[in-house]
């Protein structure tokens, strides 16, 4: 998995367009984030990569970039 | 020996809340998207003086009024319900009047919710088999409305009230129950919970603070808290797993199931553990838009609602799953059943 796929992951999640993603933004700041788009996250990364995030460990992300981090690293590990 | 499903009944109370409606109430709730995200269009929500007894009660007359059951054919009755009357006596007791059972019959109630018809028919079959019973009724009726802060978005969008009534037999008729299986995680008790009213935190004279969370929703210790994002890593650890174990007990293939009714959480999860599943999307129908979630009714609810068109003979899976954690799956090989709808 790429941060490029990541980004555009995160940009299907909040219905917007990829090249709007910028990586240390607070993910709470963006207009377009609610509780739904992040269990759009949560099923688009089980569907596409088998990954499984706990939610307290999700919730810890500030940014997509801490996302895009910790992400690839469970990636590496499944 | 083998105990079968020989009638079936829901009843729905009458008042409907459109998503029209919740958003003239909540003009920041973005209904367009909940709805199109949840498959939810509207509710049905009990009125202020009527409990999940009361509905549970309709459905079960609608039951004898529509099938073949004759009420002293009844020895147990079980009342699944997250919303009893009393904190004492059981609601089944007070049914067990209200509905003239035999006073021989069995009733109890128990406390599940999105698992409790799975755990019901678990519990009726092993009554069956164990020639303890010979004709249990199993009511499911739930009003998640009445601990729902009208404020509290994550939950009022998807809940709905419902009541539900089957009947499980040792007659040699009917869809019978092949297997079920079973499962808890009490650890996750927490994320979705009425934290207040019962014996470890009481009613109190004071009223209770109201807090608005991160989202905007509005809740009191003494509302329905749910944890969507919990429960929704819950679901795809468990649920996968749960159906996997079933398969296994009974040496089937996802393939050869023929139809799969899931608790109706909410239409995304559900076709999202669908897609997982590599489940053909016309062997799990959905059926919440017009009702919500109604908790441990969806299961029958969907059965009253499809059963006329699920063959004979066919196999049928029901996988339950929700607070608790609690979870459960049953495999019924589908025989006519009388659906009073």
């Amino acid at each position: 998995m790429t941060n490029n796929e990541l980004i555009e992951l995160f940009a299907e999640a909040l219905e917007i367009e990829a090249s709007s993603i910028q990586s240390e933004k607070a993910i709470a700041d963006y207009v377009e984030w609610n509780s739904l788009a992040w269990l759009t996250i949560m099923a688009l990364l089980d569907e596409r990569y088998g990954i499984q995030l706990a939610a307290k460990d999700f919730r810890s992300f500030v940014t997509v970039k801490d996302a895009m981090e910790n992400i690839t690293a469970k990636a590496h590990v499944v | 020996m083998n105990a079968n499903i020989i009638a079936l009944s829901c009843y729905l109370p009458e008042r409907e809340v459109s998503n029209r409606e919740l958003q003239v109430e909540n003009p920041t709730w973005d209904m367009e998207r909940v709805g199109k995200k949840t498959g939810i269009e509207r509710r049905r929500i009990a009125a202020e003086n009527e409990t999940a007894a009361d509905l549970a009660f309709a459905a079960a007359e609608r039951l004898f009024a529509g099938s073949s059951v004759q009420r002293d054919e009844i020895d147990y009755l079980l009342f699944c319900t997250q919303s009893p009357d009393y904190v004492l006596p059981a609601s089944a007791c007070v049914l067990q009047d209200r509905l003239r059972l035999p006073v021989s019959c069995g009733a109890i109630d128990f406390n599940q919710g999105c698992s409790g018809f799975i755990y019901g028919l678990q519990l009726a079959n092993a009554l069956v088999c164990s020639r303890t019973a010979r004709n249990v009724l199993l009511l499911t009726g739930e009003t998640y409305s009445k601990y729902i802060h009208p404020q509290d978005r994550s939950v009022r969008v998807l809940f709905g009230d419902a009541a539900t009534a089957t009947v499980i037999s040792a007659e040699k008729r009917g869809a019978r129950i092949v297997a079920t299986e079973v499962g808890t995680d009490g650890s996750g008790h927490n994320n979705l919970i009425v934290p207040v009213g019962g014996a470890r935190r009481r009613f109190s004279a004071e009223p209770l603070a109201e807090i608005c969370d991160e989202n905007g929703s509005i809740r009191s210790a003494a509302n329905l808290f749910m944890d969507g994002q919990e429960l929704f890593a819950f679901t795809l650890k468990r649920v996968p797993a749960l159906i996997d174990g079933l398969l296994t007990k009974t040496g089937l293939t996802v393939e050869e199931i023929d139809t799969y009714i899931f608790h109706q959480a909410n239409a995304f999860m559900n076709e999202h553990l669908r897609i997982k599943m590599h489940i053909a999307k016309e062997k799990a129908p959905l059926s919440l838009s017009d009702v919500g979630n109604t908790v441990s009714n969806t299961i029958p609810l969907t059965l009253s609602r499809i059963g006329m068109q699920l063959l004979p003979g066919s196999k049928v899976m029901l996988v339950g799953f929700g607070v608790g954690y609690s979870w459960g799956a049953c495999l019924l090989k589908w025989a006519d059943v009388e659906i009073s709808a």
